[in-house]
């Protein structure tokens, strides 16, 4: 990519020069290394890019019998019904507010995983304590709903059992929505956060030893290290996740909002999301076009957010910026 | 790269292989199964116009959902080798889970590939997909002398009440019209109290009490998350000029002129006075049609504190841990296995709570005849005819009927008259998902293991007595013309029914006003309008 970049950039002062064509030119030179990438490139375009073509069906009156092509062309009539909505207001916040929480404590829990990861010794503690926190990763959400039911039910929820002795509740978690952005956020560290730190940990690993040898002769405590060495140094890394991270930022995660949170409406005020709202919007419909309408908002609103995002962090930390 | 490519191309020769093979030896399969019988046609009843002379083979592709019956393929087998001479179809079926099979089915629509038949039902996506031009049409096939099994199964009432703009599109699945609302309770601890049995909603609050005063660890009543109270407490009145129009939202109540002739009025919940002026009495009362909410909220306390967050009420109950739980007649025989074996000594009883229905009384079931579950045949099929012969030679005896609906006759089930099946301890091999495939109100045999009431109210629900047609049979709302207004109503609806249904609102009558109010800016009136509209429609295009 930047390499093409760089090949327009200097397009027309090769052309003064009148020399053979520079794509040419540079095509003799590294043809081969070309054609390795080609197969590359072409799965990219055709499971990424040709399927762009069904975004098609977000402007139209989609029927699966007529197809793409024979289906009416409606403009932005599938759009209407979200941007009309008052509600969508609500839960583009909830998405926004709910994503950036689960965002950015995923990722300071992520980073401190790995900076204790990074400081333990005895390699077999390390290696089960590596797995056990990996593991919740690998459960669905359909089972951690379960769980989470087992716990925070009011009738005969675990928790309230122990609060119980303790004089406190019992607290009717699934009547209410304040408490749900901190249970999610939790439930979502617990779940995500070891999985994310394996990534962090990979960069850790990968920093000179010597600077933190060179570090300890001068004195600097653990603490120290931590501070002024392993954290600078993640910094590129973090912002890149995040900014990778930002890209959804538009999308609820439906698996786990829908799991857990299912059809108790109680709880819609703080936990629906884009996602389950479109869902039930559409349940009774069945409407491709208008479920696609919201797909495209997302993904555009998603794009735009990634472009703005990177260009703030190309501005701060040169480094980390993706493009 | 090179060997992935390598892998990839490996694992492709060796799938082309496998299925080359496996379709070679299908076909020597084929032969020497047709070599070794005659091809006489052997007892199974069949048309007459095939002449003995076997159809080219066919496989039929059939998507349903819901779990593949264990030996399902022992009963295909058998399907196979009564058929072979005169049909020569096998069946292929694909169960996909009960959330995706509409999704599914759309796709593989778009995708182009071949369904030969598939469920879906009103409450799936039948009628819109109908009016998207998804589904073949039938009405050929039926009361035609070619397909005789088809003819005598289905009568042209049942036929006319399922089309849908005039024509079939389906093959209507139903074994009853009506399946009794029961609340299940717990015979042993009613007994344990000293109560009698219970005949009165007043009796039934009595023996909620005494388990909420008495039982610590039970709830005295379970219920299913949005369900909520489901129908307990309705109104109990005939309706004759009025109907619910169902199947978007919100649902809207439609009011007819007393010759049946014009559509005066449709209101919803939370409607404003002024819609209800000028009707006749009763209706002219806004809250006539509720009576259930005020006492959902009265009987709130008797449920589950996390009623919106429930997964599986009926597991409360048949464990031991609900007192009550409401359910239909249908589920009784699984219902008391499931609570006897995890409760020794415990047994339920059914308190039928609709009184007109209890007592058994003629007319007592408003119905449109219109089946829940249907069978269709997406218009990407090349094989209707086939896939049609194949229901009319299910249709076409009970003997054939029997052998999909329960199993093989003496392993799966036994017969016990013509009526009943009794089970046998093989029967578990064989749960096949029947409301999605044979359901017949003819031919479907009824439970024998039930106990003496059950069957009462069983045999009380399959006799045509019982019923009475409402108006506006046969009448399915298309809802594309309002489709966006319905996308922005519909969350508002289903965020305020699921409390309404368990009474967790006090103030449900503002509640409802405010919410009209919201659905209104949503074009609540458009969608009144166009339900009126396409009743009147309906209404002067002859039918009813």
């Amino acid at each position: 990519m930047k390499n093409s970049v760089a090949i327009e950039a200097q397009a027309p002062e090769m052309r003064k020069q009148n020399r053979p064509s520079p794509f040419m030119n540079e095509m003799r030179k590294h043809g081969l290394l070309y054609l390795l990438t080609l197969p590359g490139m072409l799965l990219i375009f055709v499971f990424s890019y040709l399927p762009m073509g069904g975004i098609v069906i977000a402007f139209q009156n989609f029927n699966a019998i007529k197809g793409i092509t024979g289906s009416e062309f409606v403009g932005l009539k599938n759009f209407e019904f979200f941007v009309q909505s008052r509600e969508v207001l609500h839960v583009i916040f909830n998405t926004l507010f709910l994503n950036a929480l689960f965002i950015l404590f995923g990722t300071l829990a992520s980073v401190g995983i790995a900076v204790m990861f990074s400081e333990l010794g005895g390699k077999w503690f390390k290696r089960i304590v590596q797995s056990l926190v990996t593991l919740p990763n690998f459960l669905s959400w359909t089972v951690i709903a379960m769980f989470v039911t087992a716990l925070l039910s009011s009738d005969t929820g675990m928790l309230n059992k122990w609060l119980e002795p303790l004089g406190i509740g019992p607290i009717a978690f699934f009547n209410e929505p304040a408490i749900w952005p901190l249970v999610l956020v939790l439930i979502k560290i617990w779940q995500g956060a070891g999985f994310g730190a394996i990534v962090y940990l990979a960069t850790i690993t990968g920093i000179n030893p010597e600077i933190y040898e060179s570090a300890s002769i001068d004195g600097a405590s653990r603490f120290e290290k931590i501070r002024f060495i392993t954290l600078p140094l993640l910094k590129p890394t973090v912002i890149l996740m995040m900014l990778l991270a930002m890209g959804g930022i538009f999308y609820g995660d439906f698996g786990m909002i829908y799991a857990l949170i299912g059809r108790n409406v109680m709880l819609y005020s703080t936990t629906d999301v884009i996602d389950t709202y479109v869902y039930r919007a559409l349940m009774d419909l069945g409407d491709m076009g208008m479920a696609a309408a919201v797909g495209v908002f997302q993904s555009v609103i998603g794009f735009i957010l990634v472009v703005t995002v990177n260009q703030l962090a190309r501005k701060f930390s040169p480094d980390s910026a993706l493009f | 790269m090179k060997g992935k490519f390598k892998g990839m191309s490996l694992l492709l020769i060796a799938t082309m292989l496998v299925t080359t093979l496996s379709a070679c030896s299908g076909k020597n399969g084929n032969e020497v199964n047709s070599g070794n019988k005659g091809s006489t046609g052997n007892a199974t009843t069949q048309p007459s116009d095939e002449g003995g002379k076997a159809p080219d083979p066919v496989t039929l592709k059939m998507m349903l959902f819901g779990e593949k019956p264990i030996e399902m393929d022992t009963v295909l087998a058998e399907f196979e080798k009564q058929t072979k001479d005169t049909l020569n179809t096998k069946l292929s079926f694909e169960w996909n889970p009960n959330a995706d099979h509409k999704q599914k089915l759309t796709l593989k629509m778009s995708a182009g590939e071949s369904v030969d038949a598939a469920f879906d039902a009103p409450w799936m996506s039948l009628n819109q997909n109908v009016s998207l031009g998804y589904y073949t049409e039938l009405d050929k096939y039926f009361n035609n002398d070619e397909y005789p099994g088809l003819k005598a199964a289905f009568t042209e009432d049942y036929l006319n009440a399922n089309k849908i703009n005039g024509h079939i599109y389906s093959i209507p699945l139903t074994n009853a019209f009506y399946d009794i609302d029961v609340v299940y309770i717990r015979k042993d601890l009613r007994e344990k109290y000293g109560l009698q049995p219970i005949q009165s909603y007043d009796e039934l609050q009595v023996y909620l009490e005494k388990v909420q005063e008495n039982e610590k660890g039970i709830l005295p009543m379970a219920n299913k998350n949005d369900r909520g109270f489901y129908k307990l407490f309705n109104l109990e009145d005939k309706l004759t000029n009025a109907k619910m129009i169902s199947g978007m939202s919100p649902a809207f109540y439609v009011y007819l002129s007393d010759d049946g002739k014009k559509v005066l009025g449709a209101t919803t919940l939370g409607d404003d006075a002024s819609k209800f002026e000028g009707l006749a009495a009763p209706y002219n009362d806004p809250y006539y049609f509720y009576p259930q909410y005020a006492k959902n909220v009265e009987w709130n306390k008797y449920i589950q504190k996390d009623v919106l967050s429930e997964k599986d009420a009926q597991a409360l109950f048949v464990g031991g841990k609900a007192a009550s739980n409401e359910g239909t007649i249908n589920g009784a025989a699984q219902i008391r296995q499931r609570l006897q074996s995890a409760v020794p000594g415990a047994d339920i009883e059914m308190f039928v709570y609709n009184s007109h229905i209890r007592n058994m009384e003629k007319e007592a079931i408003g119905t449109d005849y219109k089946a829940w579950n249907d069978i269709v045949i997406p218009v990407t099929s090349k094989n209707a005819d086939r896939t049609m012969k194949f229901f009319d030679w299910l249709f076409s005896s009970t003997e054939n009927h029997d052998l999909f609906e329960l199993g093989i006759k003496d392993t799966h089930w036994t017969a016990s008259g013509d009526r009943y099946y009794k089970m046998t301890d093989k029967t578990t091999d064989y749960i096949f998902p029947s409301y999605e495939f044979s359901w017949n109100p003819t031919m479907s045999r009824i439970n024998g293991d039930n106990d003496e009431e059950t069957l009462k109210l069983l045999d009380y629900q399959s006799q045509n007595e019982t019923y009475y047609l409402q108006p506006l049979s046969g009448f399915t709302f298309d809802t594309e013309p309002v489709k966006s207004e319905i996308a922005k109503i519909s969350p508002v609806v289903q965020q305020r029914d699921p409390i309404f249904n368990n009474g967790l609102d006090k103030n449900w009558k503002e509640t409802a006003t405010k919410l009209n109010k919201q659905m209104e800016a949503y074009g609540l009136e458009k969608v009144r309008a166009e339900v009126i509209k396409q009743v009147q429609a309906f209404i002067d295009g002859g039918a009813q």
